[in-house]
């Protein structure tokens, strides 16, 4: 645990306990006015960036521009490029000789900001900027999200309560977090695994193998972790916030997979990238191309990413395909229907995912090689 | 049983000052407030020379107001009309005239309309600045020229004499009637007092709850069920917003966010938030404890499929103005339980008898008569009503009525003309009254219909006068002028006769036979409707049984991206349409798919 993580765990903390001496009404802007100085004190362009592309977004939205095409196209552009221009200054930064601080929950905020300028598009939200402020400056999701949607936090505010029966629910929460992110993840996997895994012989492909199953397994920790830390602090706030994972290991397929690993960003693709994309063009493969290569991206903005995008596509694709036959073909009915097919699918689809590191890792190397 | 001295006795402790006693929507009024404003209440009362036995009529926007008032005069045994804010000044005088009440609170507003003649009258309105009312202290007469707020903040505190009997009247309501004629029912200390401790008891009512009821203070469920119940318990009411579907989300946000452990509505309310609320979350917590219907008979549709929806059981209870608010439960204990009846009588006693008033065989429909403590004495000053209302001390209910083996009363229909629209009891009569006096209307007969959000709607059968013509606007808007909101016919139907019996009695069920036609439209709508569900049952493999139109993706298994399209592109090959983009987006359920289908034909 860095001393920042120690930080903004007394900031969350005293937060959580403090606004509960303030009148209800105001205790959602209070959360807001102490997101805006933990950022300003910790990262001061985290904070200019937070606020003045949520300026920029909320006027936008709020225009009454004739055409609201323009505004929302004008709107995803301004994200994705913002997004994208950080990272490359981040992945270039030592190239062309300018350092740049760590901009604090970027694509968690740049995937919330195109949620909100579709779901006013589509006439779902009626833009608020107070409101629109709290759903940003909210401090348990500022660091490591989850991506949680406007409405549902709009409703959490018009419903907030302290409940007694919770409190001691969301303390388990916070410390199965910190025990995942620090303990298993940071020590357990970091310190004492991977240099054991270094030391050992074997060939490089299985040593990939091993590498690819432990970066899974640090990324679930750390995910899943930071999660259970801002749904905990959210609940001593009064929030409720959406759950990130449903335990993954029992996917049956990549489809059930996504649906159960870091949810809020798999259905943020599902809802503003596959839809759109599949309304469009009618497409479902190039549909699903673009929403899995945009969840890379998200992630890191790299080749290694890109090809890891399309790896899951291509799976994506062929389990629609096989359930397509299955449902046509009576020997792959007999077959799915027997009651070893459950843990072999889930053996496969786990296996599927570790691979995909691999291959991914390969096809990148390769292509900077060439 | 507690009387309102041991209620005065209890809320003037010291120890639950500071405790809210109704939250409304931005301010609170606390015990300790209250217990100070009944005592300068009190010596207002004083000054205008209103003693026990006497009777004022309250009607105004500022809840606080009614409901100190009406707190303030029970502890001085003053009986209180609250009379409705939107009612027609003809009726309003009629309830003046009858009632012959010794003092008006009133709106500013309303005493410019109603022009009460004679009756001293203190009008709720913009306070003036405290140095007018300075100089008006110096110069003028106490009283005179001063608005409500300042007369009783000028006032002394004075203990209330809480001298009343219980066969004296606490509360009047004017109930049904017709406009020139309204039947006033009095409620007395005794039934008053008698029933509120029938229902502390059943629902388990105590210092600890928090109750929500916000219908209307001017009804018995409004001011019984909430700001007297709270009193009498101790405990704290909200009334966060006003009873319309503008507000839905507020109110069913309060019974979370405000721990709410008893929720009283009307099955109106009940039937708009099954339509219009989302998430099934609203009653979860330990705080929660009862949801309480009341006013209307709750449909048992809408009763079980709210009751699977929250997880929750919704108690019912059964009564009249007549019987103060209640008389038969349906729960909330499993012995009075069953859903779709009214459950049993509790502290009150019933038989079913035929027209004869003969007891009918157990199982056979008849009318309802009850009696009891919380049963009214009979209408005020009118003998004829209660030579009708009573049979051998037994009051009767007008509702007909069936007991079955286990006891439970079901209630099969009315015996007399009345329609219950949204909880409010409209007597047709009231409204023929009005219509009859357009001057293109040769005959009018009033019927309620049925309808899924308010049970009833009331509309008219109108015949025209031979060579008149008039439109239903026209007549909507004349039934505005002379109406109460509630009571104005939502729909004219114009007929070229009535059907009439052999005594020239108007036949209902005929004349709501000619009526209810389904209209062609109605008919198409709904083929097409099925014609979806067709559609999707096909594309997700599925029984179009087990599939509705407000069904999703969370409902119907394959309905996930892949099945999201194959189902928009058979739609589309189906009706030969091309949908945007946009609208493929916005489907989230069949119904959804359905109306842009409509849209685009």
């Amino acid at each position: 645990m860095t001393d920042f993580h120690l930080y903004h765990f007394i900031w969350l903390m005293s937060s959580a306990l403090g606004i509960w001496f303030f009148p209800i009404r105001y205790q959602a802007d209070i959360i807001t006015l102490v997101t805006g100085l933990f950022l300003t004190i910790y990262s001061p362009l985290s904070a200019l960036l937070l606020f003045t592309s949520s300026l920029l977004v909320y006027g936008l939205v709020a225009s009454k521009y004739r055409s609201p095409y323009v505004t929302v196209l004008a709107g995803i552009i301004y994200c994705v490029l913002q997004f994208l221009l950080i990272r490359g200054l981040e992945i270039y930064q030592y190239h062309i000789g300018i350092q740049i601080p760590t901009v604090m929950g970027l694509a968690y905020y740049t995937c919330r900001h195109i949620h909100y300028i579709i779901e006013v598009f589509q006439g779902h939200i009626e833009p608020d900027f107070r409101q629109y402020l709290r759903y940003q400056f909210f401090l348990p999701a500022i660091v490591a999200g989850p991506i949680h949607r406007y409405a549902n936090f709009h409703r959490q505010c018009n419903r907030r309560r302290l409940d007694k029966a919770k409190v001691s629910k969301a303390f388990e929460k916070i410390l199965y977090g910190y025990v995942k992110i620090v303990v298993l993840g940071n020590y357990l996997l970091l310190v004492i695994i991977e240099p054991w895994r270094a030391t050992i012989e074997m060939n490089g492909l299985m040593n990939l193998w091993l590498k690819s199953i432990q970066d899974w397994t640090y990324l679930y920790l750390q995910f899943s972790g930071w999660t259970d830390v801002a749904i905990g602090f959210a609940v001593l706030m009064g929030f409720k916030l959406e759950e990130n994972f449903n335990k993954p290991l029992l996917a049956r397929n990549l489809i059930d997979f996504w649906q159960r690993w870091h949810i809020t960003l798999s259905s943020w693709c599902r809802d503003y990238v596959f839809k759109p994309v599949m309304a469009y063009t009618r497409k479902p493969l190039l549909a699903t191309c673009t929403a899995m290569v945009t969840m890379g991206i998200w992630h890191e903005l790299s080749l290694y990413y890109i090809f890891w995008g399309l790896y899951h596509a291509i799976g994506i694709a062929i389990v629609h395909k096989f359930t397509k036959l299955a449902g046509n073909r009576n020997y792959l009915k007999w077959l799915t229907g027997c009651r070893v097919w459950t843990p072999f699918a889930r053996v496969l689809t786990l296996n599927y995912i570790v691979l995909g590191g691999l291959v991914a890792s390969l096809a990148s190397k390769l292509l900077e090689t060439a | 049983m507690k009387n309102f001295a041991d209620t005065f006795y209890a809320i003037s402790n010291s120890n639950i000052a500071n405790k809210s006693f109704v939250q409304f929507e931005a301010t609170k009024l606390k015990y300790g407030k209250l217990v100070e404003q009944i005592g300068r209440l009190t010596s207002l009362f004083k000054e205008y020379g209103i003693a026990s036995g006497d009777r004022i009529i309250v009607s105004s926007n500022d809840e606080e107001v009614i409901i100190t008032v009406t707190c303030a005069a029970l502890a001085n045994g003053i009986c209180t009309i609250v009379v409705p804010q939107d009612t027609a000044e003809i009726r309003a005088n009629s309830c003046i005239k009858r009632s012959k009440p010794s003092l008006l609170i009133i709106d500013q507003s309303l005493q410019a309309l109603w022009q009460p003649e004679g009756i001293p009258t203190v009008s709720i309105g913009k306070q003036v600045s405290r140095t007018n009312s300075l100089l008006k202290k110096i110069v003028g007469k106490k009283t005179r020229g001063k608005v409500y707020h300042e007369l009783v903040a000028d006032m002394p505190v004075a203990e209330p004499s809480l001298n009343f009997s219980d066969d004296q009247p606490a509360l009047f309501n004017f109930t049904s009637g017709t406009t020139k004629e309204p039947k006033g029912v009095p409620i007395t200390y005794g039934s008053l007092f008698a029933h509120l401790a029938t229902i502390k008891r059943v629902f388990n009512y105590n210092s600890e709850s928090r109750i929500l009821n916000n219908m209307d203070l001017a009804h018995v469920d409004g001011m019984i069920q909430g700001p007297l119940l709270a009193l009498y318990s101790g405990s704290t009411l909200f009334r966060p917003c006003s009873l319309d579907v503008q507000h839905l989300q507020t109110l069913i946000d309060t019974v979370y966010n405000e721990k709410i452990s008893h929720f009283l509505t009307v099955p109106t309310i009940l039937s708009l938030i099954d339509r219009f609320i989302e998430h099934n979350d609203h009653f979860e917590g330990e705080h929660f404890h009862h949801l309480i219907s009341v006013a209307a008979l709750l449909d048992p549709g809408l009763w079980g499929k709210l009751q699977n929806r929250f997880g929750i059981r919704i108690c019912n209870m059964y009564g009249l103005t007549e019987t103060v608010t209640g008389g038969l439960f349906c729960g909330p204990g499993d012995d009075f339980y069953q859903l779709g009846t009214v459950g049993k009588p509790i502290d009150m006693s019933i038989q079913i008898v035929d027209d004869k008033f003969q007891p009918v065989p157990r199982g056979n429909v008849g009318e309802l008569l009850v009696q009891g403590d919380n049963v009214f004495p009979g209408y005020f000053e009118n003998r004829e009503a209660n030579r009708a209302a009573f049979h051998e001390g037994w009051f009767r209910t007008g509702d007909l009525a069936c007991q079955d083996d286990n006891d439970f009363v079901h209630i099969k229909g009315r015996c007399k003309e009345l329609i219950i629209s949204g909880g409010i009891n409209i007597l047709p009569g009231e409204i023929n009254e009005v219509m009859i006096k357009h001057p293109a209307v040769a005959e009018v007969a009033t019927v309620g219909l049925p309808d899924s959000i308010f049970q009833e709607i009331v509309v008219a059968a109108i015949v025209l006068k031979q060579g008149a013509t008039a439109n239903e606007k026209d007549c909507i808007e004349y039934g505005r002028g002379f109406l109460e909101r509630r009571k104005v016919p939502k729909k004219i139907f114009f007929v070229q006769e009535l059907p009439k019996g052999i005594s020239g009695k108007i036949v209902i069920p005929e004349l709501l036979k000619m009526i209810q036609k389904p209209s062609d439209e109605t008919i198409s709508s709904n083929n097409n409707g099925t014609e979806i569900i067709g559609l999707a049952a096909e594309i997700f493999n599925t029984d179009k049984n087990n599939l509705k139109l407000e069904h999703g993706p969370d409902q119907i298994k394959g309905w996930d991206s892949m099945g999201h399209l194959s189902l928009v592109a058979e739609v589309e090959n189906h009706y030969s349409i091309t949908l945007s983009a946009r609208e493929v987006m916005n489907i989230k359920s069949l119904n959804d798919l359905w109306s842009v289908i409509q849209q685009r034909r």
